[in-house]
């Protein structure tokens, strides 16, 4: 286990080595640059001087592995747009933010989803579990969240007048984004729960348990449930960085100040550190998601084994 | 996932082809028939646009903007005046562009790319696997969200990154379909007889390939659809004058006090568009993969 580990974070450092150099030399590709500006050009010697004191001035190769560098020490950089705070003061006031709602959307659609999939399989071909796959699990996987979160706002802050249309800083803000957000992973969820429960139903060994006189109890919380829970790991694992890194759509519909919305504005800026840095823990959080979601795998089915890990 | 629910029964013995077996089981399937239905109207709305619409999508009537709808304007005007009606049905034009269009171009690099992978193997393959590997590690969304900051927004380069970002699946895909077929009785019975590689990729193996790829494809617009309209809602992607869906939502937005219909409709036909065709979507799926269910 310790070696394949090992071997796959060595892996994951060597794809993450070509995706930042990928990442760098396609920003540097492009002509134009974080600084310049059509309304009012500076003048050369101010431009030289900025581009001087970002490094901007050396070779594409010299400046990805001064990052590099910096990157060992823990420092990310300058962003360019505000240069009164460094790359990791700004991610540290802005990741909180993707992380509460995308934390809160995480167990509310799991757990929800959950329980919705195992309703509908346990009441499989009643109208419950018709509402639930066709109506709910529909629904939210094939509408758009931006188009979810409008039309919550439309309903419960501008018409009703409950909840904020947006913003942060109060308790109640959390609740419409974490609705529209956590509507498409749960429905993903109860889709596959359901599917994965159903074929445990009549599998041949829980007709055997029924034969056997088992109660009903025990033969859904032992029998089906517990084996029906397995491939969920592998479905849902990479869902799990998308959601804790927010999403722009999201970030934008409700003006949450967070990772999301930042890459946006960065990218639109050019703001090369940021970009940088924001690119970084979405493609680590997937990396890491990926390991873990194999290992957690193994660890819950027997039956499988790791790549390069036989007996 | 309509997963598991009765056990189809078996295609009519009359029925010789495989695509009339799945056919069969597409018709059976009625909510996917419907969703067909109004999928095959908004192509067609999509294309004849300039036909339908009352108006164009940029005329503008500035004695009423923001008009409730009236004999003139069956489902009012927005802001700048531009008949409502008329810019829901050239948005399905834009829409319907990105969301057939930037599928294809994913699969026009990812299929040769996973075909050769899956089945040459050996190098090919480990450098397609390496590729797979670094272009997941950035979301597409991300990666289109770079591209148009750094190369511009509009219809067409909106079109162009949301292809180009899109391969990785169908990479995946054609490489396991690859990887599974090379195998097959027949495809050795081939080899034995002497046919040609490029004959075996192409005539043999691709059409046992190309279902779940068909299928892919399909469940790649809806998921297109929501990603070209979030950044034109964003402001990202289809510009002014242009129409587009994500694009109205963006312009309403500021009138929802005045004008509830200029954000709603909108909003409607987003969600109008990615039902039906991911309904559709789930239907081929069913009927062209039985055991897939």
């Amino acid at each position: 286990m310790i070696v394949y580990l090992v071997r796959r974070l060595l892996i994951l450092l060597l794809v993450m080595l070509i995706v930042t150099m990928l990442i760098f030399g396609l920003m540097h590709a492009v002509p134009g640059g974080p600084f310049d500006q059509t309304q009012q050009p500076l003048p050369p010697a101010a431009m030289a001087n900025i581009m001087r004191k970002y490094g901007l001035n050396l070779p594409l190769w010299h400046q990805y592995l001064k990052w590099l560098w910096s990157l060992l020490h823990g420092d990310l950089g300058v962003p360019f747009e505000e240069p009164t705070m460094t790359v990791n003061q700004l991610i540290r006031t802005a990741w909180p933010i993707t992380l509460i709602v995308g934390g809160l959307t995480i167990a509310v659609s799991y757990v929800g989803g959950l329980i919705m999939g195992c309703v509908a399989a346990l009441r499989h071909n009643t109208w419950l579990d018709w509402l639930l796959t066709s109506a709910v699990s529909t629904a939210g996987v094939a509408l758009p969240n931006y188009v979810v979160g409008f039309l919550l706002i439309e309903i419960f802050a501008v018409r009703l007048g409950w909840l904020p249309t947006g913003g942060w800083g109060h308790p109640q803000d959390v609740i419409l984004p974490v609705i529209a957000f956590a509507l498409y992973p749960m429905a993903l969820m109860a889709r596959y729960t359901r599917a994965s429960t159903l074929e445990v139903t009549y599998a041949d060994y829980v007709r055997m348990g029924r034969a056997r006189g088992l109660s009903e109890r025990r033969i859904t919380y032992r029998y089906i449930l517990r084996t029906s829970l397995i491939p969920l790991i592998t479905v849902m694992g990479p869902n799990i960085p998308n959601i804790l890194t927010g999403s722009i759509f999201i970030e934008a519909t409700f003006a949450l100040p967070g990772l999301g919305s930042y890459f946006t504005t960065a990218s639109l800026h050019r703001d090369y550190p940021l970009i940088m840095a924001l690119v970084l823990i979405v493609a680590v959080l997937w990396g890491v998601c990926y390991i873990l979601s194999d290992v957690a795998y193994t660890l819950v089915d027997p039956r499988v084994r790791l790549e390069g890990l036989s007996q | 996932m309509t997963a598991v629910s009765l056990p189809l029964l078996d295609a009519p013995a009359v029925s010789s082809s495989f695509w009339h077996a799945a056919w069969y089981r597409f018709k059976r399937n009625k909510v996917a028939l419907v969703s067909g239905v109004v999928a095959l109207i908004i192509l067609i709305v999509a294309a004849f646009a300039p036909l339908i619409a009352p108006y164009g999508y940029a005329a503008q009537d500035l004695t009423h903007t923001l008009a409730s709808p009236s004999v003139h304007h069956l489902l009012g005007t927005d802001q700048l005046g531009r008949d409502l009606l008329s810019r829901a049905i050239f948005g399905a034009r834009t829409s319907m562009i990105v969301a057939f269009g930037a599928p294809v171009i994913g699969a026009l690099i990812g299929v040769p790319i996973g075909m050769v992978s899956g089945w040459f193997g050996g190098l090919a393959d480990f450098m397609a696997l390496r590729a797979f590997e670094v272009f997941t590690m950035v979301p597409q969304i991300l990666m289109a969200l770079l591209l148009i900051s750094l190369f511009g927004g509009g219809l067409i380069n909106l079109l162009l990154f949301l292809g180009v970002t899109s391969w990785v699946g169908f990479g995946r895909l054609a490489r396991a379909q690859y990887l599974a077929l090379r195998d097959r009785d027949f495809v050795k019975a081939g080899k034995a007889m002497g046919v040609p590689t490029g004959r075996l990729i192409f005539v043999h193996v691709l059409p046992n390939a190309v279902g779940p790829m068909i299928v892919y494809f399909v469940q790649q617009i809806p998921a297109t659809i929501f990603t070209a309209a979030g950044f034109s809602f964003l402001g990202l992607g289809v510009q002014d004058p242009l129409a587009d869906w994500g694009k109205m939502i963006n312009d309403g937005e500021s009138y929802l006090q005045v004008s509830l219909l200029v954000a709603l409709l909108p909003v409607f036909c987003i969600a109008l568009a990615t039902l039906s065709f991911s309904f559709v979507g789930d239907g081929l799926r069913d009927a062209l993969d039985p055991t897939s269910r």
